[in-house]
C-alpha cells in the first residue's frame, strides 16, 4: 500500500513537473519597439526578422559610451567667450565621432541597426547640444530610407529647432 | 665697393621685412612661412575647384553672381587683403590721422562693439586667435572717437577709411589639429574649413550705419550660446556667410570622406544656429529640404508596404506615412505662405566709408603666374 502511495505521489509529482515545463512564457512584442531590419528581398516576410527595441539601453558600450560623451548644453557654458566665438572644439569632436561611426556603417552593413539606433537616440537627446542632435537627425532621414530600415520617424521626439537646422545640411 | 656692399645689406634686411604678395593678398612679415604657405594653397583651392553643385543659397546671400573659383575669390579679395599675424603688436604699430571725414550714419551700437573687440584682442585671458577682421574693428572705433586709425605694416601705412580696408588677423588656432576635421592639413576638408573661417570673417568688411561688420549680437537666453556674442539677426552676416560657403565646398568636395563629411556638416549647423532671427529666406530653404527628406522616407516605406504582410508592421508603415504626408502638405501650406510675401530679408550688406572696388578681371590677374 505504502508503495502504490509513493508510486501515485511520485506520478503526481512527476506529472506536474512536466506539466509546468510545457507552459511556455513568451515576451510579448515590445510596444516601443522602433526599428525593424527589412529585407533586402522583396519576397521574404520582414515580421520573421527579430524587431530589436530601440533605445540607449540596447548599444554596445563603444555606441553608449560615445552617446553618453556627446556634448550638452550646459557644457558650452562652461566655455569662454573666446571658445564659442567660432566652433567650439567639443562640437567638433562630437563630429568626428559622428562621422566615424557613419563611415563604419557604410563599410559594415551589419552594424547599421545598431548606429540607426544610435542615431535616434542622439536625435531624442533632450540635453544634448542641438546642433549635435541635428547631425544625428539629418543622419537618420537619410539612412532610414538608404538602409531600408523602418523607423517612425513621424513619432521622434525632436523639436523644431533641431528639425530645421537639420535641413540645412544638402 | 663699401657703398655696394652697404646698399645691398640694406636691401636684404628691408626685403625680409616686405610683405609678400600671392593671389591678391599680402601676407607681412610676421606672419609665419608655414602658416603662409597654407593660406595660399587655400587660395588656390579657392580659384581653381572645379563646380559641379553651386550652393545656391550661398550665391544669394553673399550676391556673388557666379559659383565659379574666380567669382568666390573676387568676392575674397574685396573684403581680406592684408593678413597680419597674432604676433604683430597693434598698439605699438597703431597709426592715426586726424579731420577725417567718416559718414554721417549712426554708429554701431557699444555693446556689441566692446563683443567685437573681445576676439579682436584680449591680452588678459591670452586666447587662442583663430581669425578676427581687425580692419573692420579699426574702422569701427576710428569713427567713434573721430580719427582716422590705420597700421603701420611692413614699408607702409594702412589707413582704415572703411571696413573694406581688409585687414585681417590670423593666429595658431586657424592650423590647431583640435579644430582639425583630419590630420591632413591640406586635405580638402581643412581647406573648406579654413575657408569658411576666411569667408565668416571677410562678411565683417561689409556692412553700414548700425550694421557695420556685420557685428555679432548677444544670443537670447533661452539660446545654447545664451550671454555670449555667438548670435546674429541677419541671414546673410558672418555666421551665415561662413556656413554657406562651407556648404558650397561641402558640395562639390569630391574626396570628403563620410567621417570628413560629419565635422563639416556640425560645423555649418553650429553657424546656422546661431542665426537667430530665421529670415523667410532662409525658412523657405529649410521648408524645401524637409519636404524633399519627408518624401524620400515616404516613398521608401510605400515601396516596403507593398511587399510586406504582417499586418502590424503595415499598420507602423501606414500610419508613418500619413503621418509624414501630413507634414509634407503643413509644409507646402507654409511655404506657399512665405513665398507670397514681400518682405526684405537681408540686411544691406553695403559697406560705407572710401574703398576701391576691385573687378573680376584685377583679381584674376593676381592669380597669374609671375611672369
Amino acid at each position: 500500500m505504502k508503495k502504490i502511495i509513493l508510486s501515485l505521489a511520485a506520478l503526481l509529482i512527476i506529472g506536474f513537473l512536466f506539466w509546468r515545463g510545457t507552459q511556455t512564457t513568451f515576451s510579448p512584442e515590445p510596444q516601443s519597439s522602433k526599428t525593424k531590419v527589412v529585407s533586402d528581398s522583396p519576397v521574404k516576410n520582414p515580421s520573421l526578422e527579430a524587431i530589436p527595441k530601440l533605445d540607449s539601453e540596447n548599444l554596445n558600450p563603444e555606441l553608449l559610451k560615445t552617446l553618453e560623451s556627446l556634448p550638452e548644453i550646459e557644457d558650452i557654458q562652461a566655455l569662454s567667450a573666446e571658445e564659442v566665438h567660432h566652433t567650439p572644439e567639443i562640437v567638433i569632436e562630437a563630429g568626428k565621432k559622428i562621422g566615424e561611426i557613419m563611415e563604419e556603417a557604410e563599410e559594415n552593413p551589419e552594424s547599421r541597426e545598431e548606429v540607426m539606433n544610435f542615431l535616434v537616440s542622439c536625435s531624442e537627446g533632450e540635453n544634448i547640444l542641438p546642433s549635435v542632435r541635428a547631425l544625428c537627425y539629418r543622419n537618420v532621414l537619410d539612412k532610414v530610407p538608404a538602409w531600408n530600415i523602418f523607423v517612425p520617424v513621424a513619432d521622434l521626439k525632436v523639436t523644431k529647432e533641431v528639425q530645421s537646422l537639420s535641413s540645412s545640411i544638402p | 665697393m663699401k657703398i655696394i656692399v652697404l646698399a645691398t645689406l640694406l636691401f636684404t634686411i628691408s626685403s625680409s621685412f616686405a610683405a609678400e604678395m600671392y593671389g591678391g593678398v599680402s601676407f607681412h612679415s610676421s606672419v609665419p612661412v608655414d602658416q603662409m604657405n597654407i593660406m595660399k594653397s587655400d587660395i588656390d583651392y579657392l580659384y581653381k575647384k572645379p563646380v559641379i553643385d553651386p550652393d545656391i543659397d550661398f550665391l544669394k546671400l553673399a550676391d556673388i553672381p557666379r559659383a565659379e573659383g574666380p567669382y568666390l575669390h573676387n568676392w575674397l579679395l574685396n573684403r581680406m587683403r592684408f593678413i597680419i599675424s597674432e604676433n604683430f603688436d597693434l598698439n605699438k604699430n597703431l597709426t592715426r590721422k586726424f579731420f577725417h571725414r567718416f559718414p554721417k550714419t549712426p554708429n554701431v551700437d557699444l555693446g556689441k562693439l566692446n563683443s567685437y573687440s573681445e576676439v579682436a584682442a584680449d591680452e588678459a585671458s591670452n586666447p587662442t586667435i583663430i581669425m578676427s577682421n581687425t580692419g573692420g574693428l579699426l574702422y569701427i572705433t576710428g569713427k567713434r572717437g573721430g580719427t582716422l586709425l590705420g597700421l603701420k605694416y611692413d614699408d607702409q601705412k594702412i589707413m582704415a577709411p572703411s571696413t573694406r580696408v581688409g585687414i585681417v588677423q590670423i593666429g595658431a588656432g586657424l592650423f590647431l589639429e583640435r579644430f582639425m576635421i583630419n590630420d591632413q592639413m591640406l586635405s580638402s576638408a581643412n581647406t573648406i574649413s579654413r575657408l569658411g573661417t576666411y569667408f565668416h570673417e571677410a562678411r565683417h568688411s561689409d556692412g553700414n550705419s548700425k550694421h557695420t561688420g556685420f557685428v555679432h549680437e548677444k544670443c537670447p537666453l533661452t539660446h545654447p550660446y545664451a550671454g555670449y556674442a555667438a548670435c546674429e539677426k541677419s541671414a546673410n552676416g558672418s555666421y551665415s556667410i561662413g556656413a554657406y560657403s562651407e556648404r558650397h565646398f561641402y558640395r562639390n568636395c569630391t574626396d570628403c570622406s563620410t567621417a570628413d563629411k560629419g565635422v563639416l556638416a556640425v560645423r555649418m549647423i553650429d553657424s546656422i544656429n546661431r542665426i537667430v532671427n530665421p529670415s523667410f529666406f532662409l525658412q523657405r530653404a529649410q521648408l524645401e529640404t524637409n519636404i524633399k527628406s519627408y518624401q524620400g522616407i515616404v516613398d521608401s516605406f510605400e515601396n516596403n508596404l507593398r511587399v510586406t504582410e504582417d499586418e502590424t508592421q503595415r499598420k507602423k508603415y501606414e500610419r508613418q506615412i500619413e503621418m509624414l504626408k501630413s507634414a509634407i502638405v503643413d509644409a507646402k501650406a507654409e511655404l506657399e505662405r512665405i513665398n507670397a510675401l514681400d518682405v526684405p530679408v537681408l540686411l544691406d550688406a553695403t559697406p560705407e566709408g572710401d574703398y576701391k572696388v576691385l573687378s573680376l578681371v584685377d583679381t584674376m590677374k593676381t592669380m597669374e603666374p609671375a611672369k
